[in-house]
């Protein structure tokens, strides 16, 4: 079997502080829900509920506006005690609303609609998907729409990829999901495929998970869904659009396919296609894994959207030592969270509590020109060079030097002894530049 | 230079910290200074103590000056042992003293410190105390092992195998009755079944007791820290393979024309064990700082490294030629850097 690779740099990653990828389980149900206005990279959806008003479970309560901008949903039912307004880890303030607990649940605990989908046109479906304020369930949160309109806009062929790449450890809850809702997802996958008119279904799966390969392959076939599944590296950032795109190339060459433009959605996302599309169900839950050094009993828990950061580590057992710093992600693309009354999102894949000892001290140092960003940048760059450029305000002179080509992937602050913020500061410099 | 306040995206880092790395070369330097102390009455101590001070009060007047504090990456610490390992046991303090103010005054602060000097710092101090004061340093080493040898050549000695041991011996040098006891006891049990032997000498190598380089003096603790720096990924392993297997290579090959010898019958161990050979190879032809952007042009300059450096000592008639070899090389590293950015990563092909 052929196992497509990206050809320059990575990492391969291992954390023994994530939680077991064999079960998850379901968090306590909070008192108060602090849902958030803004889970996308858009504008802040505008608020449609009054303070003191009462809410159903999945009722729409902020409308989404404008590019990049979803819908939002209550998770819980209750009474709406307030709003709150808070800087987000990206700068940009948002608005919350607060929830209590009141009142009975319309999905809960209630037997499951099951709607038939096949009826549906691709127009009906991306309507569901915008009413229902579909998003990739992961950072940025892109409106799902929006990436299919990217992948439609691009070529006639469209190609649905599925990433289920675990290059990086804390991926455990995308793992956790698929075992927990492997027909789901592949439902899903088919709502979506027919949503964007796709010619290919693609399930792009690392090398480590072949019995997981398998597993899709076999359901796939039993359900009557056409899937092509492809082996990829699992070095990090294999997961990555650039380095995804690289091997999907790779594989079109060789099996000489047309796949034209490529959708790319990760499990979590085709999960809530079918909540939303079969079961009439907005994004009220996703799984998150917490854990880190800190947690005294690392677990992947299903968490209601707008729950407490604070109530989950207390479900986990709390902290064994002090946390140094708390992420929501992955701790290498993730934010850190001042706060554990910070509620979780539509894109909180993980929650992280890290020791000192995991952070690996943040004392900067001179580079010492070591040349270890150089051998991991994916990209080919000179991150150091870069580096120092942007430093000097050079920002036009590094655009020379290929800095736009910089996603940001974090592997060269990863491996610096020197404990630079290399590509942060080259991301700054990217925009400088481009300004 | 501008401040630039960001959000650090990834929160975690994998590798051990450049102090973590400066410290660790640091104590290595220590050990190595330790066992060559322990056969001189202390003098490579107090050779390595001078330079240390020396190092951390120059650093100190510059952090000052420049109101930076930058002695806690332990940079300035190994330049100062790294210094002291090239010194002769017996030098003169005060050459230390000036080579030290050299080596972090001048090489490493001119170009503004840690990661942008173009030349080794250590390796600069020693130049110029070297070049500064030459006698002072023939003085230092006069009665060495690699001086007797080079003197007896001078003197027209030579051995038609082209054996250096035999030169040293013609020339009245004295093996030691340890040495000549654990010879004869491999040439016993280990050579003599296949009809080989090991000539005596050797052995005296790794344990010098007279005037030498630290670095030579110490070659155990030096062997023992090239593992620990190669096992813990300090450096680039394949740059001290390269360098070496390079270097032997012209050493067996033409090794022994300088000694009166013929072609491919050089001493491939006398080569190897003096004249700061290891110490150049695991650690002043790793330096990062002074060192290529990507590992292949890093292997092509440690290749160049070790045919300058052979060139230098076996047909240059200096014993250190290793280090002069670094000095080369560390003088073509800005153009080579900058054809690495024009060539590897600007105009890289990319997928």
């Amino acid at each position: 079997m052929k196992v497509y690779r990206f050809p320059h740099g990575g990492l391969e990653l291992e954390d023994p502080t994530v939680p077991p990828a064999d079960k998850s389980t379901i968090a306590f149900l909070p008192t108060l829900a602090l849902i958030p206005l803004t889970q996308h990279p858009g504008a802040e959806a505008v608020p449609l509920v009054d303070i003191g008003a009462s809410v159903q479970e999945g009722m729409l309560i902020g409308r989404g506006h404008g590019t990049g901008s979803a819908n939002i949903h209550a998770s819980i039912p209750g009474k709406v005690l307030k709003t709150l307004s808070w800087k987000l880890a990206d700068g940009r303030t948002t608005q919350g609303i607060l929830v209590r607990l009141e009142g009975a649940f319309d999905k809960l605990g209630k037997k499951k609609d099951n709607y038939h989908w096949q009826g549906l046109s691709s127009f009906d479906l991306l309507r569901i998907f915008s009413e229902k304020g579909l998003v990739e369930m992961e950072a940025p949160g892109r409106p799902l729409v929006e990436i299919i309109r990217d992948a439609t806009n691009q070529s006639k062929t469209v190609s649905l990829v599925v990433r289920l790449i675990f290059d990086d450890p804390w991926l455990v809850a995308d793992y956790v999901l698929i075992q927990d809702r492997l027909d789901e997802i592949l439902i899903g996958a088919s709502i979506t495929a027919k949503a964007s008119s796709a010619n290919h279904i693609i399930f792009a799966v690392s090398d480590q998970e072949l019995e997981l390969a398998e597993r899709i392959t076999q359901r796939a076939a039993e359900l009557g869904i056409q899937i092509k599944t492809i082996i990829t590296g699992s070095r990090y950032p294999q997961r990555n659009s650039r380095e995804l795109k690289t091997v999907l190339q790779h594989y079109q060459k060789n099996e000489s396919l047309d796949l034209g433009a490529f959708c790319i959605c990760g499990p979590a996302t085709l999960a809530a296609v079918y909540d939303a599309v079969v079961q009439n169900k907005a994004i009220l839950e996703r799984y998150v894994a917490v854990g880190g050094g800190s947690i005294k009993h690392p677990q992947v828990l299903r968490v209601r959207i707008g729950t407490r950061i604070g109530d989950l580590i207390s479900q986990c057992g709390g902290f064994l030592v002090q946390p140094k710093k708390i992420a929501t992600g992955s701790p290498l693309k993730g934010m850190v969270v001042h706060d554990l009354d910070e509620p979780v999102t539509k894109t909180t894949i993980a929650i992280v509590a890290l020791t000192e000892e995991q952070i690996g001290g943040e004392t900067i140092h001179d580079c010492t020109n070591c040349g270890e960003c150089r051998a991991v940048c994916p990209v080919g760059l000179d991150p150091e060079y870069l580096y120092k450029l942007a430093l000097l305000e050079r920002d036009s002179e590094a655009l020379v030097h290929k800095a736009n080509t910089c996603h940001g992937c974090g592997c060269c602050e990863v491996v610096c002894p020197s404990r630079l913020p290399l590509s942060s500061t080259i991301r700054v410099s990217i925009k400088r530049g481009t300004r | 230079m501008s401040v630039i306040h960001v959000a650090r995206k990834p929160l975690i880092h994998i590798n051990d910290s450049t102090s973590q790395r400066m410290w660790l070369v640091s104590f290595i330097a220590m050990l190595v200074i330790i066992q060559s102390a322990l056969t001189d009455h202390y003098a490579s101590l107090i050779v390595a103590l001078v330079a240390l001070f020396s190092a951390v009060f120059m650093e100190l007047a510059i952090n000052g000056a420049r109101g930076t504090f930058t002695l806690r990456d332990g940079s300035a610490v190994t330049t100062a042992l790294i210094l002291a390992l090239l010194m002769p046991n017996g030098v003169n303090p005060v050459i230390v003293v000036l080579g030290t103010i050299f080596a972090i005054g001048i090489v490493k602060h001119a170009y503004g410190g840690l990661g942008t000097n173009w030349l080794n710092p250590a390796l600069g101090g020693w130049l110029f105390v070297n070049a500064s004061w030459p006698k002072h340093f023939e003085k230092a080493l006069d009665g060495s092992v690699l001086h007797q040898v080079y003197q007896a050549v001078a003197r027209g000695v030579i051995d038609p195998s082209g054996s250096p041991l035999a030169i040293l011996k013609i020339a009245g040098h004295k093996v030691s009755s340890q040495d000549s006891l654990l010879t004869s006891l491999l040439n016993h049990s280990l050579f003599s079944p296949i009809n080989a032997e090991l000539p005596s000498g050797y052995f005296d190598f790794f344990f010098l007791s007279g005037p030498a380089m630290i670095a030579d003096r110490g070659i155990i603790m030096l062997l023992i820290g090239t593992i620990i720096i190669t096992a813990l990924r300090i450096n680039k392993p394949l740059i001290p393979a390269v360098y070496i297997f390079v270097y032997l290579l012209l050493v067996r090959v033409f090794g022994a024309i300088p000694f009166g010898g013929t072609l491919g019958n050089g001493d491939m161990l006398f080569g190897l064990l003096n004249g700061g050979t290891l110490l150049t190879a695991f650690i002043l032809a790793t330096d990062p700082g002074s060192g290529t952007k990507s590992y292949q042009a890093g292997l092509i300059t440690a290749a160049l490294a070790a045919l300058s450096g052979f060139l230098f000592r076996y047909f240059g008639g200096t014993p250190f030629g290793s280090l002069y070899g670094i000095l080369l090389t560390n003088t073509l590293i800005p153009a080579i850097r900058s054809l690495e950015i024009s060539l590897l990563y600007t105009n890289r092909r990319t997928l």
